[in-house]
């Protein structure tokens, strides 16, 4: 255990090539593809059951919309209406 | 709970007479073939039954199902033991052969039926939304699809120029 690095930057990593990260999703996709019936079943249980729960914490999002987000965003962040504007009128 | 429990029910319903044959369509047939992803809905293709004004209508379909306590609705689909389901009528010819021809599949030990990869695929073609290009184009990279087959069904439902096309836009290039 003594030989073990202890800083980050003494940690070896390996950045994969963009071929290694292709190569790997798709022997995921062929292994995912091939999966016995049931198994994949389970599978797609749980991404129905991700799925639910992905609509659920969308619906307890705060009602905003999409173009009060933008001026927020071009804003900065700080909910500001473009110079003069009127509540309504930072529609973009 | 799981999908084994609604396909019970749906074959329950079959029993009783309320339900014609049935196969499942949609993602969760697609994705018994691909690479699964994530679906929220059970797409069950069947004959709708004529009300005595003759209209089709899956209204005994929920009358059943609310009689057996399944009440809620996600959208046009009703909730049967944690799967939202929905009823879609045999639209065209190709629908009703996809039916016909579907293939007996044991789901967690429960019997039903599937429509084939061929049809699927010529299903994705015909409906032509963006999700079902992407979802034909992963059914061509799994590769396992019977082509002549698949060629025969696009003959029989003039979708060949649709494939052509589709060939020209998403597979040509590669």
């Amino acid at each position: 255990m003594g030989d073990l690095p202890n800083t980050p930057s003494e940690i070896p990593v390996k950045f994969l090539t963009v071929e290694e990260i292709y190569a790997a999703k798709e022997a995921r996709r062929k292994y995912l593809a091939k999966l016995p019936i049931d198994q994949k079943i389970d599978l797609i249980e749980q991404l129905h059951e991700f799925g639910k729960t992905m609509i659920e914490a969308r619906k307890s999002l705060p009602k905003q919309g999409a173009s009060e987000t933008l001026v927020r965003c071009a804003a900065g962040g700080k909910g500001q209406r473009p110079e003069g504007g009127q509540p309504g009128s930072e529609r973009v | 709970m799981g999908i084994e429990a609604t396909l019970r029910v749906l074959n329950e319903m079959q029993a009783a007479g309320v339900l014609a044959d049935y196969a499942i369509g949609g993602a969760v047939a697609a994705f018994l073939y691909i690479e699964p992803a994530t679906t929220l809905d059970l797409d069950i293709f069947t004959a709708w039954t004529p009300s005595p004004g003759g209209l089709l209508t899956p209204q005994p379909f929920y009358e059943y199902l609310a009689g057996r306590g399944y009440k809620n609705y996600e959208q046009e689909a009703i909730v049967v033991e944690g799967w939202a389901v929905q009823f879609l009528p045999l639209g065209n010819s190709l629908l009703e052969e996809a039916l016909k021809e579907a293939a007996d599949v044991k789901i967690k030990g429960v019997l039903t039926r599937v429509f084939t990869r061929e049809h699927l695929m010529a299903i994705c073609l015909q409906t032509g939304r963006q999700k079902d290009t992407i979802r034909l184009l992963q059914f061509i990279q799994e590769g396992s699809a019977d082509m002549e087959r698949f060629a025969e069904i696009l003959q029989r439902y003039n979708l060949s120029q649709a494939w052509e096309t589709f060939q020209t836009r998403h597979l040509k290039s590669r």
